[in-house]
């Protein structure tokens, strides 16, 4: 249902998941098809094609990103322009990859926004990489919890987490980097690594993942231990899950 | 842009008996996709980069009719929004 005071133009957004298609929810497949105005930011280009084909309407925000210009800035134009449209009264679905309430702050600002101005809004979920990490490992987050964070916000707040929980790292290739990563970061794995090593033993073995965009590929599922994650294979893709240490084997900060 | 890769990605996507017969045998279910041989490729290597680079249109940006067919899908078509329906105009009444 929609939040907020009726007023002509809303704003709904869906998550397109992961993997290409086949995670597209029947309810975020129907709001695009339905709307007047489709924006999409994906991460691959096949699944803008196939949203266009849904939707003529839909055009790509991904030229908001440009090679070092800073992510903020790409976020509030893009927020800008999902705005716009639904100033103009128009039933607006923004299609997001994965979950787009999740590590996205472009669809939180949007929604703020348009909240505040009095439009409907409605945020759907869709299936996230930590969905899929869990889906893939077979892990239940319910067995021992489960802690999560953006990997450079765990290094620049270096939270207090609890060892005997599972630990969720996103972006690990992107760490500290200001624009749109294109390579994975080595300085910033090392410091991961530092800080990971202060809670853990070096050789407890964390898992580097990475979810399969499309339905003929495999997870990328890689286990090694911490000290070895240099050499691991990390792309700015990958999320790193840190499996519960044993009660009484972790490092006391 | 590859259309027939696209279509078999689409094909696969949504429908899990094609997918656990690739999963069982990609050699088999590619020798019989009719694909060309760098579509093939794309697919056995397991880069979706490349995969994306050649079933994807270059700017993401094909006309609506070529989509439509490339991915299988019928657009539906938005219903129209209900005018109010305009009313006869009343006539005068003849004043006496």
């Amino acid at each position: 249902m929609h939040a907020g005071a009726a007023k002509a133009g809303s704003l709904t957004i869906v998550g397109t998941g992961i993997s290409f298609v086949g995670h597209v929810t029947i309810e975020a497949r129907t709001c695009i098809e339905q709307a007047q105005k489709v924006l999409c930011l994906v991460s691959d280009p096949l699944t803008v094609d196939w949203i266009r084909s849904l939707n003529g309407t839909a055009e790509s925000l991904v030229d908001c990103y440009a090679p070092g210009k800073p992510r903020r800035r790409s976020y509030r134009e893009m927020s800008d322009r999902i705005l716009a449209h639904v100033r103009r009264g128009l039933d607006v679905v923004v299609a997001i990859y994965g979950h787009p309430g999740v590590m996205c702050d472009p669809a939180h600002w949007s929604l703020r926004s348009a909240r505040r101005a009095g439009y409907r809004t409605l945020l759907l979920p869709g299936i996230s990489a930590e969905a899929c990490l869990f889906a893939d490992l077979q892990i239940d987050p319910g067995d021992h919890g489960s802690q999560s964070y953006e990997a450079t916000d765990f290094l620049n707040r270096n939270p207090r987490i609890d060892t005997t929980s599972g630990l969720v790292l996103w972006q690990i290739g992107a760490i500290y980097q200001e624009s749109v990563p294109t390579a994975v970061g080595p300085e910033g794995l090392a410091h991961l690594i530092r800080a990971l090593a202060r809670r853990y033993h070096e050789d407890h073995r964390v898992i580097v993942y990475e979810a399969p965009t499309y339905p003929t590929l495999r997870p990328k599922i890689r286990r090694v231990a911490l000290c070895r994650l240099p050499k691991a294979p990390v792309s700015t893709s990958s999320t790193l899950y840190v499996p519960p240490l044993r009660r009484g084997r972790g490092r006391r900060t | 842009m590859d259309k027939e890769l696209a279509v078999f990605l689409v094909g696969l996507a949504t429908n899990a008996q094609k997918r656990a017969a690739y999963y069982a045998n990609p050699n088999r279910i590619l020798a019989y996709s009719g694909l060309s041989s760098e579509a093939k490729r794309a697919l056995l290597s397991g880069d979706p980069v490349e995969i994306a680079r050649l079933a994807a249109t270059p700017t993401g940006l094909a006309t609506d009719a070529t989509l439509t067919k490339v991915m299988g899908f019928k657009r539906r078509r938005r219903p129209a929004r209900k005018r109010p329906k305009k009313r006869p105009a009343r006539k005068k009444a003849s004043k006496r």
